[in-house]
């Protein structure tokens, strides 16, 4: 028979009724006898785009938002499961108007966990990124203090990794701010800047994964799918407009992107061409 | 169209965000000179001779953060109107935070919505074609 978890609303399958575990989020429930369960509702899709959002949402929060319950690594553990394997679920139950402090203590804890398990590899490669730094700093043909002023920023910020994870929520939150107003330029921006802020917290879970070696550039294209995702949901619009919304600011700095990806192959290529 | 003003509070909201992202990016405007970066730079541009609708804005920020408007405006006019706007975003967000100012709320029924959409893609599209005309035929506009 099929039950469903009156914690983490996910259905899953048993062959008996009574005291049991849920099989994702752990916590206990009673399953109802074949005989007295009702047929299960079916899990709506969130609003249309032309329905307004439910006003208290249909979900006690993610894992994460209850932490208390459900004890700190496991809630940690299960919201990271449920954003990576089944995203489209966790959005839909993803409230819109939930605490954004908690989104945000979210995304900051797997960042710096992130940041922690890169150190080692940050180390190894600091070495020959400040040299080439220095060198290019060097062609610019820059006032020596600018010069100076650069190097010690650029050095502390990649030398502790501490810079990177204290200026980590302002990041995070001027990112939710201007993919907001991108939404808000496509028609995706109904549930207000907190909607979009904890879709952009919670999205970050793959960059957890970043400081492995060829799979950042992955965990990056899947932060953006989630963020697609997300907007989605969560702010109760079409598929279309949330992809628009969320890719609008990086078509817009591409140029600048893309100018450093060039200026790096052509580095990379003459450098092969010297050797 | 209906404005309405928030309670007196300090909680963070959109333009706190947008007034943050504004303070950061005149500060490091200011002291750092990302312009004069080797590796900075428009792909687009350097591959077609083309201006892309973003470029000029490093130098708006830079001009902007040394209070030169008139430069700034040379470079990218929607830009300039877009740094202003944050640079109002900052003093807001400082009085919110300090003193707990109301926030203003604009709610647009769908059809201003639109209008407000469609009005600000076709700024866009102006000024990129400025833009490229400014930089292909230098002197034409002023």
């Amino acid at each position: 028979m099929q039950a469903r978890c009156p914690h983490c609303q996910s259905v899953f399958s048993t062959d008996r009724s009574g005291i049991q575990f849920c099989p994702h989020c752990g916590q206990q429930l009673d399953v109802p006898g074949a005989a007295a369960s009702a047929p299960l509702p079916v899990p709506s899709a969130g609003p249309g785009p032309g329905e307004p959002a439910p006003p208290g949402g249909g979900s006690a929060g993610t894992p994460w938002e209850r932490r208390r319950e459900l004890g700190f690594f496991p809630a940690v553990l299960e919201t990271i499961k449920q954003v990576l394997v089944d995203p489209v679920g966790f959005f839909t139950a993803l409230r819109a108007e939930g605490s954004w402090t908690d989104a945000l203590l979210y995304a900051w804890l797997l960042f710096g966990v992130s940041t922690l398990l890169s150190l080692p590899l940050r180390f190894i490669g600091m070495g020959a990124g400040m040299s080439q730094l220095q060198q290019v700093l060097r062609q610019a043909n820059l006032p020596p203090e600018q010069m100076a002023q650069i190097e010690k920023l650029v050095g502390a910020a990649g030398g502790s990794g501490l810079f990177s994870a204290v200026a980590y929520p302002l990041f995070l939150i001027i990112a939710a701010a201007i993919i907001h107003v991108c939404c808000m330029i496509t028609g995706a921006a109904r549930n207000g800047y907190y909607a979009t802020f904890r879709v952009v917290a919670y999205a970050a879970t793959p960059l957890v994964f970043s400081f492995v070696p060829c799979v950042g550039p992955l965990a990056s294209i899947y932060y953006l799918v989630l963020t697609v995702i997300g907007v989605w949901k969560v702010q109760s619009t079409t598929p279309m407009r949330a992809a628009f919304g969320v890719l609008l600011p990086i078509l817009a700095f591409c140029c600048c992107c893309g100018g450093i990806f060039g200026t790096v192959m052509m580095a990379a290529v003459s450098k092969l061409g010297h050797s | 169209m209906h404005l309405t003003w928030s309670e007196r509070n300090r909680t963070l909201t959109l333009l706190d965000a947008l007034g943050l992202a504004g303070l950061l990016g005149m500060l490091t405007a200011r002291f750092i000179p990302v312009a004069r970066l080797p590796f900075w730079g428009c792909a687009f541009r350097h591959a077609t001779g083309l201006p892309c609708p973003g470029c000029g804005l490093t130098r708006v920020a830079d001009r902007l953060a040394h209070f030169n408007v008139r430069g700034a405006l040379d470079a990218n006019p929607l830009g300039t109107l877009l740094a202003l706007g944050f640079c109002v975003c900052a003093v807001f967000m400082l009085m919110h935070f300090a003193w707990g100012t109301r926030v203003p709320r604009l709610t647009l029924n769908p059809r201003a919505a639109l209008r407000v959409r469609t009005s600000v893609v076709s700024a866009v599209v102006v000024n990129y074609a400025w833009c490229v005309v400014h930089v292909r035929f230098p002197g034409l506009l002023g």
